[in-house]
């Protein structure tokens, strides 16, 4: 390499000389022996199968799309009516029953004395009004609407149980919802009512 | 069948032209025409193979594989083309899907001997005559460095242009691609080559 052979004259074909002068590698002297050998034997791993294309990814991308599609589908159309949790209650009419509890409330009686009825609707819809025992501890219930009212939230001892500390038990036996049967005295009012009527 | 391939025992299979071996190989299946191919082309192939990948046994067993192709397929090659770039493009797809294995394996690194900045580290800096010294294994070493931090396509190209010594159309041929593209692929692979080595022109 003469002085013109700097840095600026490092050109293509000094480039392509010095790649050109590297040392040729050459393969092993048995080469041929194996390659020859392997060939009668016929060792050709997976060079003897044809490389098959599989296409199928092509359609992965359009299978997603489709299927987000049918899940965002289903939710619109489908799945609001079943959230319980952006949809009203809906009134599912085969689990209502066919039995209503009435309790009527004795205004003569010193207490206010519950008496449950159940009242059975058959299927040619006849109804049949039938006294039951209440499932519950009649001295330990409560009104929620009177007792709401406060017209009976003196007389009631058992109010505090619905709320307890550790040690005592709590006895709720839950809620029992009824329909005020209208008696003489009595007029068939809710709690939002009574208090209409109150103002 | 049988009678020309006795006849051909006595040939001398060492004159005839790549394209009469390939073509005596697929229409006799002479197995004398392919072993005189892979002779030829063997050494060639293993030097392309090597340079692209850089690890020898890897080479190896990437020329293997092509021969082994080069036989199980040799009805595939068509007289249009030239043999020698049908045989190299079986090599390059090979050694490009054994660089795709270990870079997915990460057995190697090309940044790995990049730490020290863009330039190479040469052993012996004052080297003044870089196209002389060529043959020393020092040199090599550090221009097939600078080689493996060539991009691949880029690196294949040069390897088939300034190492192998093909032509702009033939590897045109071979990578099926418009002589401008080969060009400029080649020229991009000398220029990331040229900043590699700079430090044997300082």
């Amino acid at each position: 390499m003469n002085n013109m052979e700097n840095k600026n004259s490092f050109d293509d074909e000094a480039l392509s000389r010095l790649l050109k002068g590297m040392k040729r590698e050459k393969t092993p002297e048995n080469f041929e022996f194996n390659l020859m050998t392997r060939i009668q034997n016929r060792n050709f791993g997976d060079l003897e199968k044809d490389k098959k294309t599989n296409f199928l990814w092509i359609f992965l991308p359009s299978a997603s799309i489709v299927t987000a599609a049918f899940i965002v589908l289903i939710v619109l159309f489908n799945g609001v009516g079943n959230n319980n949790l952006i949809s009203p209650p809906q009134v599912i009419k085969h689990k209502t029953p066919k039995t209503y509890v009435v309790v009527k409330d004795k205004p003569d009686a010193q207490r206010n004395t519950l008496e449950m009825y159940k009242i059975f609707r058959t299927q040619n819809d006849v109804v049949i009004n039938k006294k039951v025992k209440l499932p519950i501890n009649e001295g330990k219930s409560l009104q929620v609407d009177k007792y709401l009212n406060s017209s009976n939230i003196h007389n009631s001892t058992n109010s505090a149980t619905l709320v307890s500390d550790e040690l005592t038990p709590f006895n709720f036996d839950g809620f029992i919802p009824y329909t005020e049967v209208k008696t003489k005295n009595n007029t068939e009012k809710d709690s939002v009512l009574n208090n209409k009527d109150e103002k | 069948m049988e009678i020309i391939g006795k006849k051909n025992l006595n040939r001398d299979f060492k004159s005839w032209t790549d394209e009469e071996l390939i073509k005596e190989f697929q229409d006799n299946n002479t197995l004398a025409a392919y072993e005189t191919l892979v002779k030829r082309y063997k050494d060639s192939l293993m030097n392309f193979v090597y340079r692209f990948v850089g690890d020898r046994e890897a080479a190896i067993d990437i020329v293997q594989d092509t021969m082994v192709k080069f036989y199980l397929k040799k009805d595939s090659y068509q007289t249009i083309a030239k043999f020698s770039t049908w045989l190299y493009t079986i090599a390059a797809n090979l050694a490009k899907n054994e660089i795709k294995r270990r870079k997915r394996r990460s057995f190697i690194s090309l940044n790995q001997t990049n730490e020290d900045g863009p330039n190479v580290q040469v052993s012996d800096s004052k080297v003044v005559d870089p196209v002389r010294s060529a043959h020393n294994s020092l040199m090599d070493e550090d221009i097939q460095k600078a080689l493996l931090k060539v991009k691949p396509v880029y690196r294949e190209m040069v390897i088939l242009r300034d190492i192998e010594g093909f032509s702009y159309e033939e590897i045109a041929e071979m990578k099926n691609m418009s002589l401008g593209t080969v060009k400029s692929r080649i020229n991009r692979g000398r220029n990331q080559l040229k900043k590699l080595l700079l430090k044997y022109y300082e």
